[in-house]
């Protein structure tokens, strides 16, 4: 008897897996259906996230790029991209925050300074009418 | 001494139930995995013989000007599904899914239709740019569906897509697969978003495959 809860505690242990961040959560819904779960994009259509030049420079853009979307070609990782990405409605600047933190840790080195929603309010700020 | 004898008696047909429900599974699971695929749609009876659900005829242009028919498809069967080229939800995963399809499966008799809904948007130029930069081989279709045959075209591939301002991208849509055979019947069916329902369905492509070549024996 003893064994069996002990087999089976073990199974629902593994099975479970460690929870899903908030961050990581909002990703898996929002942006993994076109930049796929881990971030590696869908051939020339798609851009990448993981470990991308474009990523890394234009991680403070990131409110503004949620907010407005994007269009135009961008260059990233030495390849050229062109299709809009539209605007992510009903992200609040908490939600934005959790986002941000999400791929700093899983896309790029994890080494910037958490993001506090207040810092996506002041980013929001700085605007520009697009991103390229 | 009565309910040690009830327990052990209650134990003994437990394991009974469970041992025949996994008996029946494996013969329900075995059954599956043979034989001809199931025909989807209504059939209708002609005299003596069964008539299966067809696909409707259609003459649609793809990415390349092409005209494609039910006819230039002989010999070939093929996964159909509905996207537009700036959907922002479900497409990108449908498309990820036929990809994965097209990768398992590189048999030349295998053909992808991907019937576009937007017909404002996706020209042919379009098209074919979206084909490149998913980088798709000759196997595929990327079709332009005329504005008055979506409705009629959609609902014989049993599937549905129209036109609505209120859902993301202006089109509310499934993202349904269908798998069609030489004769233009459907004969398998996956939810493009579910990777497990895919991987079935590359199965059952498989089968379809095998039931062309034994077709005629």
């Amino acid at each position: 008897m003893r064994w069996i809860i002990g087999m089976s505690s073990a199974i629902l242990l593994v099975s479970c897996g460690p929870e899903q961040s908030y961050g990581e959560q909002l990703y898996q819904a929002q942006c993994a259906s076109c930049h796929l779960s881990d971030g590696s994009g869908l051939r020339g259509l798609y851009p990448p996230l993981y470990q991308t030049d474009y990523l890394q420079e234009h991680f403070a853009d990131l409110p503004c790029i949620i907010e407005q979307g994007m269009e135009g070609p961008i260059l990233v990782n030495g390849r050229e991209y062109d299709q809009p990405m539209p605007a992510i409605v009903g992200f609040t600047d908490a939600d934005i925050a959790n986002l941000m933190n999400y791929l700093d840790d899983a896309m790029l080195d994890g080494k910037r300074q958490f993001v506090t929603p207040d810092q996506v309010i002041e980013l929001r700020q700085g605007c520009k009418d697009s991103y390229e | 001494m009565h309910w040690p004898k009830l327990s052990s008696m209650y134990s003994k047909r437990t394991l009974s139930i469970v041992l025949l429900l996994i008996l029946t599974s494996l013969i329900a699971c075995k059954k599956e995995e043979t034989g001809p695929l199931p025909y989807y749609g209504q059939t209708a009876l002609e005299g003596t013989d069964t008539v299966y659900h067809q696909i409707i005829p259609f003459s649609l242009l793809d990415q390349d000007s092409t005209v494609v028919t039910n006819a230039s498809l002989q010999g070939q069967i093929y996964v159909a599904d509905f996207f537009f080229t700036s959907c922002p939800t479900i497409c990108p995963v449908v498309k990820q899914n036929m990809i994965k399809i097209a990768e398992a499966i590189s048999d030349n008799r295998l053909a992808f239709m991907a019937h576009s809904i937007d017909h404002r948007r996706d020209s042919i130029p379009r098209l074919l740019s979206y084909k490149q930069k998913l980088e798709l081989d000759d196997r595929w279709h990327l079709l332009e569906v005329p504005e008055d045959e979506l409705e009629e075209l959609s609902a014989s591939y049993l599937t549905a897509a129209y036109e609505d301002a209120s859902a993301p991208g202006g089109f509310d849509h499934q993202g349904n697969l269908m798998l069609i055979d030489w004769d233009g019947h459907i004969r398998s069916y996956a939810d493009g978003t579910d990777r497990e329902q895919v991987d079935d369905f590359i199965k059952k492509i498989k089968r379809l495959l095998h039931e062309m070549d034994h077709r005629n024996e």
